[in-house]
């Protein structure tokens, strides 16, 4: 008797767990690198620990739009991102990701949600006012990112210098753009070279953005080349750039 | 008797609906009410909003434009130094000497290109990058530089630079701590927001646009912390949107303002708590008056059906139809119902706006007054800022001229001064008399008299450091300007004549603009129109008034009167034909006013009042309609006979010629109460109105009792109670009467009600101290309250007690009679001539004492008839209540051979026993006393028998009936019989 009875109970022990499973496995989450440090693109909130920003409402529209039932945000920074991805410990990435030949031999891009330009930053006390100032000067970009090549270029074509001779002008490679900010604050940098979006988030009213705009970056949806989510995804994404979502988010965080 | 049930339950089913819809009803409208007067509010601070976080910048703006221009100028006194002070030299240790002389952090000497010559304190910058490109505009412009901060690990640093030559410049570097300090003060959200009061217990938040973090909440914790996890709701923050919101589980009505500039919400906040809490009172009183008329009205109307019923069993009615009789007994009660409620409504609205704006009038003032005190506070504190500002200035200049007596040349002072940002400079001997100066002055000397201006600085020849003049008007020139002085010195270091300094305070006197009363006062934004003023106490005139041609002139021609020139007033003023409701407060020198004008104060009023009442008369008319309506019983029953069951009722006529049935006046005055069933429907509607209104005072007094418990201190009810409101004719008077009278009330009723039942356990005397205490309680209490009333309408109580004294000596003239009857009713009492219950004859009146009053006793006969005899006319009593009575009875037998008087006397004998027995009336006896008189063969014999005095009526007859049986038996002839 005892013996059949403990059998029964293991026997619905094992239906539960089974059950449980289910409910577990059912909550579709959504896994989304975002970045932690871009004030009105994803912010995480050191008070609240939450993440705040046009890619985090845009991010949580998407996988409303895709049948999630939760996302869960992760942080990436421009050093690991592309290895989160790979790797699959992020499904996406939504983190002022610019769309660029290299990374789409590596990754499946969206239809772009933002355009943004790079941007120079100075210190207003060092009363520069134009890109023609900024020869033989120290200019701070981060490590990694496609600007500092832009700008070379784009002061390359403007006559201020040849590829053989920056004419003095040195570029200081950093490790994240608090860093770089720092060092612009401290005098170590004389210009600061960034995204747009990353620029208005470090600007200050000691500060100011040069009117000269190099190089146009369009941000996407990011996910691994010939996934299954990369279909879905970029038909969310130009749903929600069709039906103003996107327009209405970036008015928001503007 | 079914139907009717039938009809009882769906005329109360009815009353329970009107109550609940009539309830709604008004809280809705109440609800609206408080919140359109709220929003009203909120909308003025709203608006009001981005102008004071514009003047605060402004404010910042001119702080750090003044903070950089006293820098500004030292960093060229240094270049002036340099290029003028023969000790000046270009090192580490002279650096240091300045920057102590000049209290800054550091003073640098940069060359052109930024290479660091001379320093006061280490610093890790390189002043070479582009960073402080600023710095060397001196080199183009040759005026001071613009200020920037640059932080290098932490360390501020703000730069100013002055160009010494085309090489060199003097930079300071200075830690901008006091300026962050001043802009928190000033420009801050705690510093903006934090001073923006709204309603009651409201305040201001600010939420951020980008990441709904709070930046500022009142409650520190909560700044930084997400407004959305609070319980904000993303969608309500919007430009002027007004919502309710939840922040941590507490509801409060918000306004938002969107300020773009700021990346933020501005939103003003109101606990729903202060919203509801007067709608709920209110409300409550109107509902229950609302309640205590629909009642009346079913119960009465159910009570006459019944009647009606109860009389025409018979015949079942006519059909349906209107039922007259009982509506016209119904009409004056709903008629005079509905007027109640219009009244209470009105009433309430008139109390509860008075009493909410007296509040936050008086919050408003109070907060004035503080901000007035704060002012002077600050505006000492700014003053001794820029005095040691100036003071600083001045020995710099004392500094570089004792070394440099090269410099003593009116053109090298021009140059000092414009260096320091000074008007002029003069150089005073060890006499006091001018050396030097770059101003228009020659030959001036100290004066010796102790009215001129130039005077204290005398006081520098006897060897003092410095002094700092107040800002004043020049006495020569007329310019208003600020002299400072500080000793030279010779290079043994003695004292060598002093510098004199000229400022001209326009930055001292733009910081305090802003401290002043009219820039407060005027700053004030009451709600509904509302505005602040001053009167000066001593002249008594406008100190300040937002009208330019009142200002200044005598508060008393424009209509204000004495008695509201004091500190705590609150109630009407009237200025310049207007009447505005005013709070007010006493500073140092001025009556400080809030005042709203009155038409703005009541213009829900009567919208409301007409609202509700229109709201009562259709729930009224739906149960009259339901009531009156109905199958009618037959029409001759209502004047059916009165069943002639002996009941306490009578029919009475009255004066007019109309029938009424009135209680019996031996039931009035006795004790016992009337059985309910007999009570005529109108009785029973009054018995229930008293219970109501017994309901309604037990409330209120319970409520007043226990005010602390119950309300918040600054609740309505509380403020009402407290008293903090003018002695007049006015609502608060009037309620706080209402509250004294339901405390009185009760505490009356239940006095009464103990002595009442003392009474029925005591002994005839002590229940005459009884209801002669109950009268005495009735009549003290009615003058307490009538007193405590009188002084609430702001009546004077020493002259009304005065008064008091000329009234008893009227009275004890006039009214002699009625004091007679007081002490002849205390000592029928006291000596217990009588008490309650006794028998007595009085004159010729014969009967049992009902009552003893104070001023009359009232007998009553035993045919219930009751004579009202005045105490003082109460005399010859014969107090018949005595152990035991004696019954006399007188028999006139006549006597014949065979019955002679022995033979009567040996039958009595023998009979008189049994009738002991008989006649239970008998205590003792009877017993045959003997013959009295005799007549021929008539002999008149008497019998006695011991039995209560009350008794002894009743039982002469019985005996002297027993007693014709005995004789009739025994043959015996009874020519007459009487008993006494």
């Amino acid at each position: 008797m005892g013996g059949r009875r403990r059998a029964v109970s293991f026997f619905i022990c094992l239906v539960l767990a089974a059950v449980m499973a289910e409910t577990v496995w059912a909550a579709k989450t959504l896994t989304v690198g975002v970045r932690d440090d871009i004030m009105h693109f994803g912010y995480l909130n050191p008070n609240t620990g939450k993440y705040y920003g046009l890619e985090i409402d845009l991010a949580e529209k998407l996988a409303d739009k895709l049948g999630y039932d939760t996302v869960e945000f992760v942080t990436v920074d421009p050093d690991n991102r592309k290895d989160m991805l790979l790797t699959g410990q992020v499904d996406c990435l939504i983190a002022a990701y610019s769309v660029s030949e290299t990374r789409l031999q590596n990754f499946d891009f969206s239809p772009a949600y933002y355009t943004d330009y790079s941007s120079i930053m100075v210190e207003k006390s060092s009363l520069f006012t134009s890109i023609t100032d900024l020869v033989g000067k120290r200019i701070g970009v981060l490590k990694g990112v496609n600007t500092a090549p832009k700008l070379v270029q784009k002061m390359i074509e403007m006559g201020l210098m040849t590829e053989d001779d920056a004419k003095g002008t040195i570029l200081v490679d950093m490790d994240s753009y608090g860093e770089v900010s720092k060092a612009l604050e401290e005098g170590m940098v004389d210009v600061a070279c960034m995204d747009g979006c990353i620029a208005r988030a470090y600007m200050e009213d000691d500060r100011e953005i040069l009117e000269d705009k190099i190089g146009e970056e369009t941000y996407a949806v990011a996910t691994q080349k010939d996934s299954e989510l990369s279909a879905p995804m970029a038909a969310a994404v130009q749903e929600l750039l069709d039906d103003g979502t996107v327009e209405a988010l970036i008015e928001k965080w503007n | 008797m079914k139907r009717l049930r039938g009809k009882m339950a769906a005329a109360f089913l009815l009353e329970v609906i009107c109550l609940v819809v009539f309830g709604w009803f008004l809280m809705q409208m109440q609800t609206r009410l408080s919140m359109e007067n709220q929003r009203e509010n909120t909308q003025e601070k709203l608006d009001t909003m981005q102008q004071v976080i514009d003047d605060a910048d402004a404010v910042a703006a001119q702080n750090e434009a003044s903070y950089d221009e006293v820098y500004q100028a030292k960093a060229a006194s240094v270049a002036y130094m340099a290029n003028y002070d023969q000790s000046f030299a270009v090192t580490d240790a002279k650096m240091k000497e300045l920057a102590k002389l000049m209290n800054v952090n550091n003073i640098l000497i940069l060359d052109r290109e930024g290479k660091l010559l001379a320093k006061a304190e280490k610093t890790q910058a390189d002043y070479t990058v582009s960073r402080y490109n600023q710095l060397r505009t001196v080199f183009q412009t040759g005026e001071p530089s613009q200020a920037f901060e640059v932080e290098i690990d932490g360390t501020v640093r703000r730069y100013y630079g002055a160009k010494i030559n085309e090489k060199q410049q003097a930079v300071i570097a200075q830690d901008p701590e006091e300026l962050e300090a001043l802009q928190a003060d000033t420009s801050s959200w705690r510093s903006i927001l934090g001073k923006i009061s709204v309603g009651l217990k409201g305040f201001c938040f600010a939420v951020s646009n980008q990441d709904y973090t709070f930046l500022y909440h009142p409650d520190e914790e909560l700044a930084g912390q997400d407004s959305l996890d609070a319980g904000l709701l993303a969608e309500d923050l919007a430009d002027n949107h007004f919502a309710w919101m939840t922040i941590n589980g507490e509801r409060f009505y918000c306004g938002v303002k969107s300020i773009p500039a700021d990346d933020a919400f501005v939103v003003c906040a109101v606990p729903e708590e202060e919203l509801t809490s007067s709608r709920n009172i209110t409300v409550a009183v109107v509902l229950f008056i609302f309640f205590a008329v629909i009642t009346t009205v079913v119960v009465y109307s159910v009570l006459i059906l019944q009647e009606q019923q109860k009389e025409g069993e018979a015949e079942k009615g006519r059909g349906f139809g209107y039922n007259e009789v009982l509506g016209r007994k119904l009409l004056p009660f709903s008629g005079v119902g509905l007027l109640l409620v219009f009244v209470a409504s009105f009433y309430m609205q008139t109390l509860f706006s008075l009493s909410l704006r007296s509040m936050s009038n008086r919050r408003q003032v109070q907060e004035v007054g503080d901000t007035l005190a704060k002012n002077q506070e600050d505006m000492e504190l700014v003053t001794a800022q820029y005095n040691s500002r100036y003071l600083n200035k001045c020995q710099t200049a004392a500094y570089i001229l004792s070394a440099n007596h090269q410099l003593w040349t009116k053109e090298d002072l021009g140059r000092l001064s414009q260096a320091l940002g000074a008007e002029f400079l003069l150089i005073f001997d060890k006499n006091g008399d001018e050396v030097v100066s770059d101003s228009s002055y020659v030959n001036f000397s100290i004066s010796d008299n102790p009215e001129d201006q130039s005077y204290p600085f005398g006081s520098l020849l006897q060897g003092l450091e410095y002094y700092i003049q107040e800002a004043q008007p020049d006495q020569i020139s007329g310019a208003y300007c600020q002299y400072i002085g500080a000793l030279l010195r010779d290079e043994e270091g003695n004292a060598d004549g002093f510098v004199q300094m000229s400022v001209i305070p326009d930055k001292l006197e733009n910081a305090l603009q802003t401290t002043t009363l009219p820039a407060v006062l005027g700053g004030v934004k009451a709600s509904a129109g509302g505005f602040a003023f001053a009167v000066d106490k001593e002249t008594q005139t406008f100190s300040y008034y937002p009208e330019e041609r009142i200002n200044g002139k005598s508060a008393l021609e424009y209509g204000m009167e004495e008695k509201q020139l004091r500190d705590g007033y609150c109630d009407y003023i009237t200025i310049d034909n207007q009447k505005y409701f005013a709070s007010s407060l006493e500073t140092d020198n001025q009556y400080i006013y809030v005042a709203v004008p009155q038409n703005r104060l009541m213009a829900a009023r009567l919208p409301v009042t007409l609202a509700s009442g229109g709201a009562c008369l259709i729930c009224l008319l739906l149960v009259f309609l339901l009531l009156t309506f109905g199958r009618i019983p037959e029409g001759k029953m209502v004047e059916k006979k009165e069943e002639e069951e002996q009941g306490p009722m009578v029919d009475v006529v009255m004066p007019n010629g109309s029938k009424g049935k009135s209680e019996a006046a031996a039931n009035r005055w006795s004790n016992s109460g009337i059985r309910w069933k007999q009570k005529t429907p109108e009785q029973k509607i009054a018995a229930l109105l008293q219970v109501i209104i017994g309901i309604f005072a037990v409330v209120i007094c319970f409520a007043a009792l226990n005010k602390e418990q119950l309300f918040e201190s600054d609740s309505i009810f509380r403020h009402i109670i407290d008293g903090n409101w003018e002695r007049s004719l006015n609502v608060f008077a009037l309620t706080g009467c209402i509250l004294i009278l339901c405390v009185g009330m009760v505490i009356v009723l239940i006095l009464r009600g103990i002595l009442q039942l003392l009474s029925r356990a005591m002994n005839a005397k002590g229940a005459t101290i009884c209801h002669l205490l109950r009268n005495l309680v009735k009549y003290v209490s009615v003058i307490a309250m009538l007193y405590y009333c009188f002084a609430l309408f702001g009546v004077d109580t020493q002259t009304l007690l005065a008064s008091a004294g000329i009234l008893s000596l009227v009275i004890g003239l006039g009214a002699k009679e009625l004091v007679s009857d007081i002490l002849a009713g205390l000592f029928i009492i006291f000596e217990g001539e009588f008490q309650v219950g006794d028998i007595v004859t009085v004159g010729d009146w014969r009967g049992t004492v009902q009552e003893i009053g104070v001023r009359t006793t009232k007998i009553m006969d035993a045919n219930e008839n009751v004579k009202i005899i005045s105490n003082s006319a109460v005399s010859g009593v014969i107090n018949m209540t005595k152990r035991n009575s004696h019954c006399y009875c007188e028999l006139s037998l006549a006597l014949t051979e065979d019955m002679t008087l022995e033979r009567v006397e040996s039958i009595l004998e023998q009979e008189l026993p049994k009738l002991k027995e008989k006649l239970p009336e008998i205590l003792a006896g009877p017993t045959y006393s003997g013959v009295y008189s005799l007549s021929g063969s008539n002999v008149n014999v008497r019998l006695s028998a011991a039995c209560n005095e009350e008794e002894k009526a009743i039982l002469g007859r019985k005996l002297t009936r027993e007693m014709k049986f005995i004789l009739d038996r025994y043959g015996i002839t009874l020519n007459s019989a009487s008993h006494s």
